[in-house]
């Protein structure tokens, strides 16, 4: 493929491609003029796939991916492109153009992966492809996860130093089915996320309690959320007159987490005397950002929606710049905590679902 | 992985192809060689005559020309690797990436060449030595002299050499903790706990190298190692750069610790110091001389790296190594020290795997080597480490998996065998670490492994303290033989050990035993030992003898199958339950219980309900069976183990330990079915199986007891210890239920700071809060005085008592309600709100007058002595426990300042 096919090309997008701080986006797309025609296929190993050029259609060049995984471990599908003189700073988002048809198992991931120079790697993983039709969808570039195999150590991405960059999806377990990309740009347009995220996994999570060592606290996962789908439960007491605390965490699976306005969390929960609320926690590297106000206790299942802008630093810890930075996020707790009157009583939490919501 | 366009065909790849077209298999060869060169092609097996083309010189080369390869379009055939006999020098670990990986039908394997046994060393050979008239030889490193390099272990003749050690044998003792006190380091007052302690004088001097000298500090479980940062001579208080896991002395009085590498340590053969001037001194064994001795020391730290990235699917995959040799790797002791909470669980591997696939470890070896051997650690799946022999580690075997639940399933390491290897000789640097480690992993096989000569457990399954979610499940852990751990050094271990809930996981067909613990503190070395939480597993077939403490325990779990084993002579005790609860804990059947002298039961009860016991043949070799102290029919008739005899098992050799089972034997009346425990361990050809039978190893030799420590002297107004805090040098004991031990500054006596004792209603034992010391004034005249400010409703005591069960006591006194009163007297009145002194003295050992005498003075008042007042117990002797104890029932509160003890000559 003639190199300069695939030489780096920065598309302004005409004057309506402005940023939400009103400046002029930048864009680069993935093969350069020639699009996705101009890519070269990965060698994909451990999944079997016949890849190519799909019959020209309404979205122009199509690369089209038939797969069957059996293995539950992930495998990338990707095209790749390099770029001779690396690629502009400030590449918020990756559009892609793409479905995915499914007969077994989920939907892949969209995924990017930036290669530099000296070997340092970097990527980032996105929703899910859409699978009604073709159609847009972006991932964040914000922030990129350095690869395992990466041989870096300055610690950040130089954008000047990237050859070589991939796209594509990453089928998470047992999956067949059809993939299509017709399109993939990096831009400067801030990444806005069009569906919910699961923090948890596909599980209800991986949960652990911290609490007062006066109370006492079992915690199981059973088959008791909606549609007996399995939840954290978490049956505890507390003694009267005294400060407790009792805070089941998760830890949340590393992700972008760009361009979300909302935490959305089903549960149910009974409290003790005197205890006023659910104290929902997001954990930024040591420091804790509590919901506030506190979501009530309810007997039934019930889903709520808490506002990211309604976090607060909590008095006791500390955080460099104050603010919630969903990015930095690696735990969510749900529990509660204060001082039950009489002699305390018994409670229970049980949680299912925990989203990042656009 | 590969970038090209796939509709080409790569031409090298081609040529390749057609060149072998001859052969029996279509594959691409490389070589490696001692003679080669990285910039040849490696095609050929040695240098073209014309100098041009070769083989490549390193396996980083190899890896390199592979690449070359794959550029040119996907791998059509599988690639080997064939490197020569010979020495190859490993500077940096080699890594391999995705991109370095093969596939299902082309993998990659880099192998000996046949005949051949290449060594990667990432050591370099020391020479030069000459004999001194002293004996000991000497020679120069001038790298070390330079300061350019240090190291810390040494290899000589193929042995794993001592580094001069004070003692050489056995341990030092700590004597005195050191609460606070000032951090070198900073200057401000620390909390030195965990850093400082008193040594015996003389043990532990202001040597030239301090901050070159380790200090080895034996715990429970674990051990931790330190460089030291001050040593005082006068008051022989010694302090670490670092601390270690747990307080010093917090396991018992007398803990044990070694220091290393000094000049004076240099004195028995076999030891080596290395002085930061260059010179390496040796003390040679019988029969060495330095015109034949081959002597490596380690500079290289990591051999292989395999990694990948799973969250991207985009492993390494489908590499194999066979038949090389990794040797030589060192690890450096970081300034702060080190130290673990069990298992040296931070310790990394000289091989390690992440986001790895279907990587293959085969007819390895691995030795002489600071760390662990291999670690399959974070997504790895499908990986094999098979027919190697791993030893001379300075920390255990091989890894799998990490000790946290990654949230991203992908990044789950599961379905990795360890099967067929010889491990020998681990745990030379941190003693704690364990053969065979499964941290948060399960589908994992275990199998036909030979383990032995580590100081810790030698399989050790899961990772969840308690009931809380675990992925140690379906661990298969079969017929391994596990032997000659422990030696005496390290408790609270077993030859297979687990940890959490393990539906699926199985203990079956391994033979155990030499597995022999440290119990003057700590305690335990059972052949199995299921620990906190483990749950569901099936324990069978396994043949268990000649430990410590039990051949099989279970500190508190749920619903584990023990049935069908051999469990023979353990020295202390057989069966251990520890915790009772209100599910079933474990069922124990049809075994065959043999050993002599001593109960059944070592410790804890098998009396209730939730643990059954059937179908089992018990055998004491000195005398009755008991049980609890009972005859087993009583034990019996209460409606335990039914169905099971007390009966001579009949096995053929017992003292040779062959327990196979003579014609006629009644083990059939259980139903207990025989088992062939030879199977157990390696397999496979005469060479190989011979090989783990041809170490030796002597017997075992247990630690005397600590001599006593010196009496304990006291003289704490509380000052140094920091607010909040319970007193630092005590044993505390709170319930944490509004009751606390806490240094205030709240009215003093006298200074800035007292001890607040503050009790609570509904606590569960009526003696808490209580705090107590450990004096060990066994004669002479023993004084212990303090300031106590109560209010009118408190209710105290203050108490000495010796260490005997159940304890005798001395002086007693308590305060209730504002009397004083002793030995049922009512003394008088201790007025609230005001600070009264008390005295308290007797004679202990020889010097022992069966009574004790108290002086009390309230205030400015003239003090008050009562005499000759009887002692608690007629044969109190030995001041060993000195509390104090609220005994209240509501909320009060108390205070103490000014507490002293003294002992003295009479």
């Amino acid at each position: 493929m003639d190199r300069l096919g695939l030489a780096l090309a920065v598309l302004v997008l005409g004057g309506s491609a402005l940023t939400a701080s009103g400046q002029e986006s930048a864009a680069v797309a993935v093969g350069g003029d020639a699009g996705v025609a101009g890519l070269s296929l990965v060698s994909v190993g451990g999944v079997r796939a016949s890849a190519g050029m799909a019959a020209p259609g309404g979205d122009g060049a199509t690369w089209l991916w038939q797969f069957r995984n059996t293995d539950t471990a992930p495998r990338l599908l990707a095209l790749s492109a390099p770029f001779d003189g690396g690629l502009p700073e400030g590449m918020l988002s990756a559009q892609f153009r793409c479905s995915a048809t499914l007969v077994e198992g989920n939907a892949p991931r969209l995924a990017v992966v930036l290669f530099e120079k000296g070997g340092a790697c970097w990527f980032a993983l996105g929703p899910t492809a859409p699978t009604a039709q073709v159609a847009d969808a972006s991932i964040s570039l914000e922030p990129l996860r350095q690869a395992a195999f990466s041989t870096d150590e300055s610690g950040q991405l130089e954008w000047g130093e990237v050859v070589r960059v991939w796209v594509g999806a990453v089928l998470e377990g047992r999956s067949a089915g059809t993939f299509r990309l017709s399109r993939a740009v990096l831009t400067s347009e801030p990444y806005k996320a069009e569906k919910p995220l699961r923090l948890t996994g596909n599980g209800p999570g991986v949960w652990s309690v911290g609490k007062d060592p006066a109370v006492t606290a079992v915690l199981t996962m059973p088959d008791e959320g909606p549609d007996g789908k399995p939840c954290m439960k978490v049956d505890f007491h507390f003694p009267g007159q005294q400060h407790m605390y009792m805070v089941p965490s998760t830890p949340i699976v590393p992700g972008e987490r760009g361009g979300f306005s909302g935490l959305r969390l089903t549960y149910k929960a009974s409290l003790p005397p005197g205890i006023p609320g659910l104290l929902v926690m997001l954990g930024e590297q040591g420091a804790q950002f509590y919901a506030s106000p506190p979501p009530p206790a309810s007997e039934d299942w019930t889903t709520i929606t808490i506002p990211l802008e309604q976090f607060r630093l909590g008095e006791w810890t500390k955080d460099d710049n104050g603010r919630l930075d969903m990015a930095r996020v690696s735990t969510v707790m749900v529990g509660c905590h204060g001082a039950a009157t009489g002699d305390g009583g018994p409670g229970s939490i049980s949680v299912c679902d925990i989203e990042l919501v656009p | 992985m590969s970038d090209a366009p796939r509709r080409y065909i790569a031409p090298t790849a081609l040529l390749v192809t057609l060149l072998l077209a001859g052969g029996a298999w279509a594959e691409i060869l490389l070589h490696v060689s001692p003679d080669g060169r990285d910039t040849w092609s490696g095609r050929l097996a040695a240098p073209s005559g014309d100098g041009n083309d070769g083989p490549l010189a390193s396996l980083e080369g190899a890896r390199d020309a592979i690449r070359r390869l794959k550029g040119h379009g996907p791998l059509a055939e599988p690639i080997r690797v064939l490197v020569a006999a010979g020495e190859y020098r490993i500077t940096r670990p080699i890594v391999f990436g995705p991109e370095d990986s093969g596939t299902a039908e082309c993998p990659i394997t880099y192998e000996a060449a046949p005949g051949a046994k290449p060594v990667f060393t990432g050591g370099v050979r020391i020479t030069g030595f000459r004999e001194g008239p002293d004996g000991v030889w000497q020679t120069t490193v001038e790298d070390v002299a330079r300061g350019g390099w240090y190291f810390e272990q040494l290899f000589i003749n193929g042995r794993w050499a001592t580094r001069a050690r004070s003692p050489n044998q056995f341990y030092y003792y700590m004597i005195g903790k050191v609460a606070r006190g000032i951090d070198p380091a900073t200057g401000q007052l620390a909390d030195l706990s965990a850093r400082a302690f008193r040594a015996r004088p003389g043990d532990v001097k202001p040597w030239p190298n301090l901050n070159d000298v380790v200090l080895v500090a034996y715990h429970s479980w674990e051990t931790s190692q330190h460089r030291l940062a001050a040593v005082d001579p006068e008051t022989n208080t010694v302090i670490c750069t670092g601390p270690a896991a747990w307080a010093f002395m917090q396991w018992g009085f007398m803990q044990r610790y070694h220091v290393e590498n000094f000049r004076e340590a240099l004195d028995q053969p076999g030891e080596w110091y290395l002085d930061r001037d260059g010179t390496l001194s040796y003390i040679p064994l019988p029969g060495e001389t330095p015109d034949y001795v081959e002597v490596i020391a380690p500079v290289t730290e990591q051999f292989v790296h395999f990694v990948g990235e799973t969250a991207l699917g985009i492993p390494v995959e489908h590499i194999t190594l066979r038949g090389l040799a990794f040797r030589h790797a060192a690890y450096t002791l970081p300034p702060e020290g080190h130290s673990d909470g069990q298992a040296a669980a931070s310790m990394p591997a000289v091989i390690m795997a992440d986001g790895a696939q279907s990587i293959t470890i085969d007819q390895c070896e691995v030795g002489y080597v600071g760390v662990y051997g291999i670690w399959f650690r974070r997504g790895c799946r499908d990986c094999a480490v098979q027919r190697s022999y791993i030893h001379d580690t300075g920390a255990g075997f091989v890894r799998i998996g990490e000790g946290i639940i990654q949230p991203d399933e992908a990044d789950r390491t599961s379905h990795i065998v360890v099967d067929n290897n010889v491990m020998h000789i681990g745990g030379r640097v941190d003693a704690g670490c364990v053969g065979v480690w499964i941290g948060q992993s399960g589908n994992n096989q275990v199998t036909h492994n030979d383990i032995s000569d580590l100081f810790y457990t030698g399989i050790s399954a899961g990772w969840t303290w308690g009931y809380g979610p675990s992925l140690a499940s379906n661990n298969t852990i079969d017929f391994n033989h596990i032997h000659h751990i422990g030696w005496g050094v390290l408790s609270d271990m077993g030859g297979v050990y687990t940890l959490g809930i393990s539906p699926g996981t199985t203990v079956s067909n391994n033979v155990i035993h030499h597995v022999y613990s440290y119990d003057q503190y700590g305690r335990g070395g059972w052949g199995l030992y299921n620990d906190e939480g483990s749950s569901d597993m099936v324990l069978e077939n396994n043949l268990v003898y000649r430990v410590k403490t039990g051949t099989y325990h279970q500190h508190y779990g749920q619903a584990n199958v023990i049935r069908n084993n051999i469990l023979c002579y353990s020295m202390d005790g057989q069966i251990q339950r520890s915790r009772v609860e209100d599910h079933l804990s474990f069922r124990y059947g049809r075994n065959l219980v043999c050993w002599n002298g001593g109960d059944l039961i070592t410790a804890g009860s098998i009396r209730d309900a939730n643990v059954q016991l059937d179908s089992n043949l018990y055998w004491n070799e000195a005398g009755p069976v008991t049980v609890h102290g009972m005859s087993f029919e009583d034990y019996q008739a209460t409606g335990h183990d039914p169905n099971s005899l007390v009966a001579d098992p009949m096995f053929v050799d017992p003292a040779h330990d062959d327990y196979r089972l003579q014609p006629g034997s009644p083990a059939e009346k259980i139903g207990f079915r025989p088992f062939d425990y030879s199977r157990a361990g390696v397999y496979g050809d005469a060479d190989w199986v011979a090989l783990p039978k041809s170490f030796e190893y002597p017997e075992v030799e247990f630690a005397p007891p600590p001599p006593p420590p010196p009496p304990l002297v006291i003289h704490d107004g509380f000052e140094l210890s920091a607010l909040g805090e319970p007193p630092a040098d005590a044993q505390c004991f709170v319930e944490g239920r509004g009751d606390g031990l806490t240094v205030v500054d709240e009215g003093p006596a006298a200074g800035d700071r007292c001890l607040m004792v503050r009790d609570a209603p509904g606590l569960e034992h009526g003696y808490n809060p209580h705090f107590f010391y450990s004096p060990w004034h066994l004669s002479g005249i023993s004084t212990c005085s303090f300031d106590i400010r109560v209010t009118l409703d408190v209710t105290m005591y203050h108490e000495w008592r010796d260490a005997s069960s159940p304890y005798k006591v001395g002086p007693s006194i308590w305060i209730t309600n504002g009397r004083l009163t002793a030995c049922g007297r009512d003394l008088m009145v201790i007025p609230a709100g005001e600070w009264t002194h008390i005295e308290i003295t007797a004679g202990l050992g020889p010097d022992c007058t069966g009574t004790w005498q108290i002086l009390v003075q309230v205030g400015a008042e003239p003090a008050q002595e009562f005499a000759d007042l009887p002692l608690g117990s007629a044969d109190f002797r030995e001041l060993r426990w000195l509390g104090f104890s609220s005994s209240a029932t509501e909320s009060v509160v108390f205070y103490l300042d000014n507490l002293r003890l003294t002992n003295r000559a009479p």
